[in-house]
């Protein structure tokens, strides 16, 4: 574990840099989204949000090399498809709640077949495993920039926010009878989940999505007194989760986004078993 | 004279899903710091006729006025305290973060203020909950619940407070204490309570409005505990209706 310390500091080893500070910039969205949702419940939403962004990694790959739209980068394609999802699934949410299950399972399928049928049709040989399970040690600068950029606008959205996010999540009546446009809300939060997924993939890829924006949540709601240290505690966990998920797996040559999540899972489970108090 | 702040005119009102009116012909006046009472059985409209004075729901006729304008557009005027309140009990919310709700609304962006604090404070010293403030919101007992939602409905200072049935899911102590306090907020605003026990309101009441799809207005002196039921049930018309379904 040692020399995993060392060799981020190696200049011949950049990526390692790069894979830990985008941990570092990351680790912030994922303690402040993965509260909200925890708090209201919305990780089935998440998951199809994640699963859809296959959908607009297979756009941007087919239009960059087949119609040569040189902006369409897998990434922008992400970000865009990840938005995009967000509002249909809060749109879906909000004016269809009877089918709201089913609609959403089927978007969860919908956009990753839309993304594989995409990298399927698309030239060269694409391996989508780097996507479905992550890859933060192939990460660049240009990786680190984007999710410092993605980083700053979700915490400067959730500070000017955070009482109307709160206060949908808790009671979401009285909320709209202070005159709070709770539907805008909602549909904002889901966005910024949606944004907060895009930084996630590299970290630990689209299928495991979910289970970084619930357990180190999960465990800092045992641990917490109110929502500001839940998600003080909750970007703490993920900090040491992922940085330390990141050394074992260097250090046993194993792909980060699995040893990030079973060592999360690990702490979830110790929590559940010695904070009994308050079962989740 | 008192100024009339509340009046409702000829309302009617129906759900998507029914066929007939839940609510028919309903009209009365409530004035500044009358304390009203409505009543009615189970299923007769008075959460449905709350939600009409709230906003929540539009009626298809008749007209609704709150201080001269429509349901919705004062919403720090008025203060609800509801009958059930749906939350997450998992969620790691203190007392005080729950009063502090209460100001919501009052600007478009950023954390509460220290005058946000000193509003949350005041409202749970007043509602003899100042000593659960930093304690867990789901750890409270109904009644406690009961005077911290009342707290936070009274951080933003309103002129009316509705309160749906508060006596549901208390004892009978918490209950006398309950109405000790609201006797007290009269002095500074109109409280508008809705139950299905006539004796619960009646101590307090300048005259209750009972609705039972129409609505007539009795004075605490017309009604006894014998002719109460003959009152509440009469016309009885029990329509199964849910609060969240839209309106046509």
């Amino acid at each position: 574990m040692i020399q995993f310390f060392i060799d981020i500091f190696n200049p011949d080893m950049v990526f390692l840099m790069y894979a830990t500070l985008i941990g570092i910039f990351a680790s912030f969205a994922f303690g402040i989204m993965g509260t909200f949702v925890v708090i209201k419940r919305v990780s089935f939403i998440a998951g199809a949000i994640s699963h859809c962004i296959l959908g607009g990694i297979g756009l941007g790959m087919y239009l960059n090399k087949v119609h040569e739209i040189t902006w369409m980068t897998p990434q922008i394609g992400a970000i865009l498809m990840a938005i995009f999802s967000a509002l249909l699934i809060g749109y879906f949410t909000i004016y269809y709640k009877e089918r709201e299950d089913t609609l959403i399972g089927a978007l969860w399928a919908f956009g990753m077949a839309i993304g594989l049928i995409l990298i399927y049709y698309t030239p060269g040989y694409t391996d989508p495993m780097s996507y479905l399970f992550g890859s933060i040690l192939m990460v660049g600068l240009e990786d680190l920039i984007t999710v410092i950029i993605l980083d700053i606008l979700v915490l400067t959205i959730t500070i000017l926010f955070f009482n109307k996010f709160v206060s949908i999540c808790f009671d979401e009546e009285f909320a709209r009878l202070r005159g709070i446009n709770t539907r805008f809300y909602y549909i904002l939060l889901l966005v910024l989940i949606a944004i907060t997924v895009v930084m996630l993939i590299n970290v630990v890829g689209i299928v495991m999505i979910v289970a970084m924006l619930t357990i180190p949540s999960g465990i800092a709601s045992v641990l917490s007194k109110n929502i500001k240290s839940m998600i003080i505690y909750s970007i703490l966990i993920s900090l040491f989760t992922v940085i330390t998920g990141l050394a074992i797996s260097y250090e046993i040559n194993a792909p980060s986004g699995p040893v990030i999540i079973i060592l999360s899972s690990i702490i979830y489970f110790i929590a559940i078993v010695f904070l009994r108090k308050r079962i989740f | 004279m008192k100024n009339i702040i509340i009046e409702v005119d000829k309302l009617n009102f129906t759900y998507e899903h029914l066929d007939k009116n839940v609510l028919e012909n309903i009209s009365f006046k409530i004035c500044e710091n009358e304390f009203v009472g409505i009543i009615g059985p189970n299923g007769g409209g008075k959460t449905t006729l709350v939600k009409i004075l709230l906003g929540l729901l539009s009626p298809q006729s008749g007209s609704v006025q709150i201080f001269g304008t429509k349901p919705g557009k004062n919403p720090h005027k008025i203060a609800y305290l509801p009958q059930h309140l749906v939350f997450d009990p998992q969620i790691p919310i203190t007392v005080e973060e729950v009063v502090l709700m209460g100001c919501l609304g009052h600007r478009f962006i950023g954390l509460y203020t220290q005058k946000d604090h000193q509003n949350a404070i005041e409202a749970m010293t007043k509602m003899n909950v100042i000593e659960y403030q930093n304690a867990f919101f789901s750890s409270l007992s109904g009644g406690q619940k009961q005077r911290v939602l009342i707290a936070r409905a009274l951080t933003c200072r309103p002129k009316i407070l509705i309160l749906d049935e508060p006596s549901a899911g208390i004892d009978t102590h918490h209950e006398q204490i309950l109405l000790d306090l609201l006797k007290k907020l009269n002095a500074e605003m109109s409280i508008i309570m809705v139950s299905h026990e006539y004796q619960f309101v009646s101590s307090l009441v300048d005259y209750v409005i009972c609705i039972n799809k129409d609505s007539h207005i009795h004075y605490p002196n017309e009604i006894n505990e014998k002719n109460f039921q003959e009152i509440i049930s009469k016309k009885y018309q029990y329509i199964a209706h849910d609060h969240e379904v839209k309106t046509k």
